[in-house]
């Protein structure tokens, strides 16, 4: 039951995901936060999707994309750092 | 600023460091302005990605995620896996089904009396007081008085009953009765239609009995206590009668012929078996505590067999079926 919960939420989350960063294929678009986030790896996108948009905790990514916790923690760090270049307002105007 | 720290930093600003690394981070925080910067582009990353439009996803890209996720679009109230569903079924029948048997049995009926059981007993009136002189069964005389004159003749060869019984002594019946204003009709009559109206007095009065489940007679001052038979045989019932007019009126009322045995008022008391099978009493026992009455079919329906004068006793009586007669269990 726990797994099926699990599950759920999982696919609730994941259709967030794909609602804001819209259909993956799409490179091109006039939205720079959105760019930016096409500029991050699978990963890194996911993670601070989840984290940032979706708000679930270190443990909810962990257990929904099925690695620890540090990892978490430093795929995250990585990301934000990426996106601090991507998103700089020089480099955005 | 290392990578250890920005990664720190990043944890900081999604609190999900423990007590000790959020005061370090703090500290720092406090005397780094390039660490305070830092944290402020992040919350501004942060901000930025929160602002993001909600975009609608193309139906196929959900219909594909539903397939890999295992789960049918537009399932979404299944919540117990299939293993709990099997379960859940059981548990939901088996409440129906109780509710559904609670609504559907039939009432309790009741019982016939253990050993020793001393629930509904019904007082015998005494003729001494008897509030009214009047017989009580002027409903059931009225209702049978045509039926009654129509089978006179048949019971002609009878021999005629004592005098009329002026009062009653019988079990009271669960309904109160009227005040007898057909009386005076009552004893109009002759002698054979007199009789036959008791005849069938008494078997209404059985048939009523059995109907309101009464099993029991109880004296004002003494107590009938029955013991079960054999369903084949009706259970018989004793009435303790302590006055003449009392044994008189019960005699008649049973349809038996002949005037009653004399019984020594008050000193002696009667003891009256009313049964619908041809039982009679054998002998009494007196115990410490209880008088206890053996009955038996005596094969002819004796009526002398079925009264039985006793010493006038307040001791509760026990009705057994004797050791070998037929109606022993």
């Amino acid at each position: 039951m726990v797994k099926a919960w699990k599950k759920r939420v999982l696919r609730e989350k994941l259709r967030g995901f794909f609602s804001r960063s819209g259909p993956l294929e799409q490179n091109e678009t006039s939205d720079p936060v959105q760019a930016a986030l096409l500029g991050l790896d699978a990963d890194e996108r996911a993670v601070v999707v989840l984290r940032e948009i979706e708000e679930c905790s270190y443990e909810d990514i962990a257990d929904a994309l099925q690695c620890r916790l540090g990892q978490v923690k430093s795929l995250l760090f990585r990301a934000r750092a990426k996106l601090q270049i991507l998103l700089r307002p020089e480099r955005a105007s | 600023m290392n990578d250890d720290l920005r990664e720190r930093l990043s944890a900081y600003l999604d609190g999900s460091l423990s007590r000790i690394e959020r005061a370090s981070i703090e500290a720092q925080l406090a005397r780094s302005q390039d660490l305070k910067r830092e944290l402020e582009s992040l919350r501004a990353v942060s901000g930025a990605l929160k602002k993001l439009p909600v975009a609608e996803p193309p139906q196929e890209l959900m219909e594909r995620l539903d397939q890999l996720l295992g789960a049918a679009p537009g399932r979404d109230w299944i919540l117990l896996p299939p293993a709990y569903r099997p379960v859940a079924f059981a548990l939901s029948s088996a409440i129906v089904c109780l509710v559904i048997w609670d609504k559907t049995r039939p009432p309790e009926e009741v019982s016939a009396p253990r050993s020793g059981w001393q629930g509904d007993v019904v007082a015998v009136k005494s003729a001494a007081d008897s509030p009214s002189p009047e017989l009580n069964f002027s409903e059931a005389i009225s209702s049978m008085s045509a039926s009654a004159s129509a089978a006179g003749p048949s019971d002609a060869a009878q021999p005629p009953s004592p005098e009329t019984p002026s009062r009653a002594a019988q079990p009271a019946l669960g309904s109160p009765v009227e005040a007898a204003p057909s009386s005076d009709s009552f004893s109009a009559r002759s002698e054979e239609e007199r009789s036959a109206i008791n005849e069938r007095l008494h078997e209404t009065l059985e048939l009523e009995k059995k109907k309101m489940g009464i099993v029991k007679v109880l004296d004002k001052s003494a107590s009938v206590v029955e013991e079960p038979v054999a369903p084949r045989f009706p259970p018989p019932t004793a009435l303790v009668l302590k006055d003449a007019d009392s044994l008189r009126a019960a005699w008649t009322a049973a349809g038996l012929e002949g005037p009653p045995p004399s019984v020594a008022f008050p000193e002696q008391m009667a003891i009256f078996l009313v049964c619908q099978s041809r039982c009679g009493i054998v002998s009494l026992r007196p115990g410490k505590k209880i008088l206890m009455v053996l009955y038996k079919d005596s094969g002819v329906d004796n009526a002398a067999s079925r009264v039985l004068a006793v010493p006038a006793s307040d001791k509760p009586i026990v009705l057994r079926p004797a050791p070998g007669s037929n109606m022993d269990r």
